[in-house]
């Protein structure tokens, strides 16, 4: 059962493993991340800052704070070094594409360049002709960098409707942004007033199933798994 | 899905902002701020205060440039509350406004609606304007950054005179910006010309764009440009490509053959033998082992099966005799995502490759 929300046990974080955090509600996890340490750092509710790689948006790798931990395996058999090794090669192809965002991004302060890599629903979209780099929600690189390791987190074909405030609560700092039909198409929320959108719980609710489930079986989410913990 | 902790103070500060932005500006523009009216095309209020909310949130700092609204004529602001308290508050919060819009990033100023405007029950929208008040917006004639048109982003690719810096936002932004079907061959040939000039370039920023450049242009490809995508792949005597650029060019044509059309695909001599000159050059353990080379060779192994090279055969047994477990796992996977969306001999072929690629290690078990 390795997920756990943050509490004064130390928990140990290895390289890849998933970080979570949330907003106001802290219950409500909105924001996924992978976690960098090449060796161990132990973190705690207190002391809980590590190295990541997230779809913020921008894409990038930071410092950050996290409230959540999930790790596939056990203490005793994590992410096995090749299963590391697949995910690093996703992590690495993306981050060396990112750095034509960080240039756009620093040239124009404005929205769209936000969009460009960012999309709610689905997942995460392959390049097209239209805009030739991968575009993710949070929780949409965290799963699409493990399913290069062939760890399928989450069953997208078996997800619970989304509505818009549940969806508004995901994305506080742009509930407001999300009332407009126009907006919500840009990060591919169709017409409609409920969306299959993989929250971010999702993920450890995934991750709190024995391990050799988390392997084996991808996770059907419920509705109300956006809680955790 | 929560943005960075500096997002979240932006979004602190707007909120913050909405709260103050409780006054009525209306009386101030024409002969108090003529910079940010020199600048602005329009200036828009919106007509309630939800709306308001939503477009100091789009506007401030992120921007937006979809925000319409009616206008009306500058003259009915005459006679507005000119207060010299008004003023000072009015300068404190323009002055703001005037420093973040110094780059001129959007035309639009959001001017706030106040409580206490004598227009009130009359209008809530303002039109404080640097052009004709009579000029009505609409989406045509809407002012967008050039690096969001199309046409203008290939003017400056196609450019002569362009300066470096216009030219490199061009290509940067070429990358997310959608090109219609008759704008396609002048940004292939645009984008094709940037790659071939610098392609060795040791400028990172440079390179980044080459990167970009690369990803557009091979996914904009057509059957007939195959062989000038090749050529990108040659060193000359004196110089030879960065590894960023050999992984981008193998990649992008990777997943270009993954989404093309038609079997026909195949026909570019120059393209299987540079692709299959960089894996076989490539497809040791030392290397793969190494940064990014891993994700040279699956990325030119995927593109040299589906262009269906005489030497696919050879190269993918290459591959399963190194038996480096996770390499040849994922790249079997990669090419079974890839099979998975082609039909008949495409698809037959690169099951057999599929197969082949697994063999030893079936074998072993």
């Amino acid at each position: 059962m390795p997920a756990w929300r943050l509490d004064q046990q130390i928990r140990e974080v290895r390289n890849y493993d998933v970080g979570g955090c949330h907003g106001g509600d802290a219950r409500f996890l909105t924001h996924a991340v992978l976690c960098l340490a090449e060796t161990p750092v132990s973190v705690n509710a207190t002391r809980c800052r590590v190295g990541i790689v997230h779809m913020g948006p921008p894409l990038e790798s930071a410092m950050h704070s996290i409230h959540a931990l999930g790790t596939v395996g056990s203490a005793e058999i994590p992410l096995r070094a090749g299963e590391r090794l697949q995910i690093k090669a996703f992590v690495d192809d993306r981050l060396q594409e990112r750095k034509a965002q960080q240039a756009r991004l620093s040239r124009l302060s404005t929205f769209q360049p936000y969009i460009s890599e960012y999309i709610v629903h689905p997942s995460y979209v392959a390049p097209c002709e239209d805009v030739s780099l991968w575009r993710f929600s949070c929780a949409g690189f965290v799963m699409r960098a493990y399913e290069e390791a062939n760890i399928r987190l989450i069953d997208v074909d078996q997800l619970p409707l989304v509505p818009l405030e549940t969806l508004k609560r995901a994305y506080p700092e742009f509930a407001s942004l999300l009332d407009r039909a126009r907006m919500r198409e840009r990060v591919g929320l169709g017409p409609g007033e409920s969306w299959p959108v993989v929250l971010v719980g999702y993920l450890f609710h995934s991750l709190k199933r024995p391990a050799d489930q988390i392997r084996e079986v991808a996770y059907v989410p419920q509705s109300g798994d956006e809680n955790f913990g | 899905m929560s943005c960075t902790s500096s997002e979240k103070m932006k979004a602190q500060k707007r909120e913050k902002m909405s709260e103050e932005w409780s006054w009525d500006f209306s009386g101030v523009g024409n002969d108090f701020e003529p910079n940010i009216i020199r600048r602005a095309a329009r200036i828009q209020v919106p007509r309630d205060e939800s709306a308001f909310d939503e477009l100091t949130e789009i506007v401030d700092p992120l921007g937006s440039m979809d925000v319409r609204g009616s206008v009306f004529p500058s003259d009915f602001l005459r006679g507005a509350d000119r207060s010299s308290d008004r003023r000072a508050f009015y300068r404190k919060h323009l002055q703001e406004l005037d420093s973040k819009w110094k780059k001129s990033r959007t035309p639009l100023v959001i001017v706030a609606k106040t409580a206490a405007s004598p227009f009130q029950g009359n209008i809530g929208i303002r039109f404080l304007a640097a052009s004709d008040p009579e000029d009505t917006p609409d989406d045509d004639n809407f002012p967008v950054d050039w690096r969001f048109s199309a046409e203008e982003i290939l003017r400056r690719l196609e450019g002569a005179d362009t300066p470096w810096a216009e030219r490199i936002d061009a290509v940067l932004f070429a990358e997310t910006t959608a090109f219609d079907a008759e704008l396609k061959p002048r940004l292939v040939r645009g984008l094709q010309g940037f790659c071939e000039a610098h392609r060795f370039s040791a400028d990172k920023e440079t390179i980044t764009a080459v990167g970009a450049a690369i990803r557009k242009y091979a996914m904009n490809l057509s059957g007939g440009d195959l062989d000038g995508y090749a050529h990108l792949f040659g060193p000359t005597s004196t110089q030879t490509l960065s590894c960023e650029v050999e992984l981008e060019l193998a990649k992008a044509i990777g997943w270009r053959l993954a989404r093309a059309e038609s079997a026909e695909w195949n026909h570019s001599s120059e393209l299987k033998d540079r692709l299959t000159d960089l894996a076989s050059d490539y497809l040791s353990v030392r290397l793969i082992l190494q940064e990014n080379y891993a994700s040279i060779v699956m990325h030119a192994l995927i593109a040299i099966c589906l262009l269906r090279a005489e030497r696919r055969e050879e190269l993918i047994g290459r591959a399963s005799e190194l038996k480096i477990e996770w390499f040849t796992d994922l790249l079997g996977r990669r090419m079974w995502e890839v099979a998975e969306k082609l039909e008949g001999e495409r698809r037959s072929d690169l099951g057999r490759m599929i197969e082949l690629l697994r063999q030893p290690v079936a074998q072993e078990a």
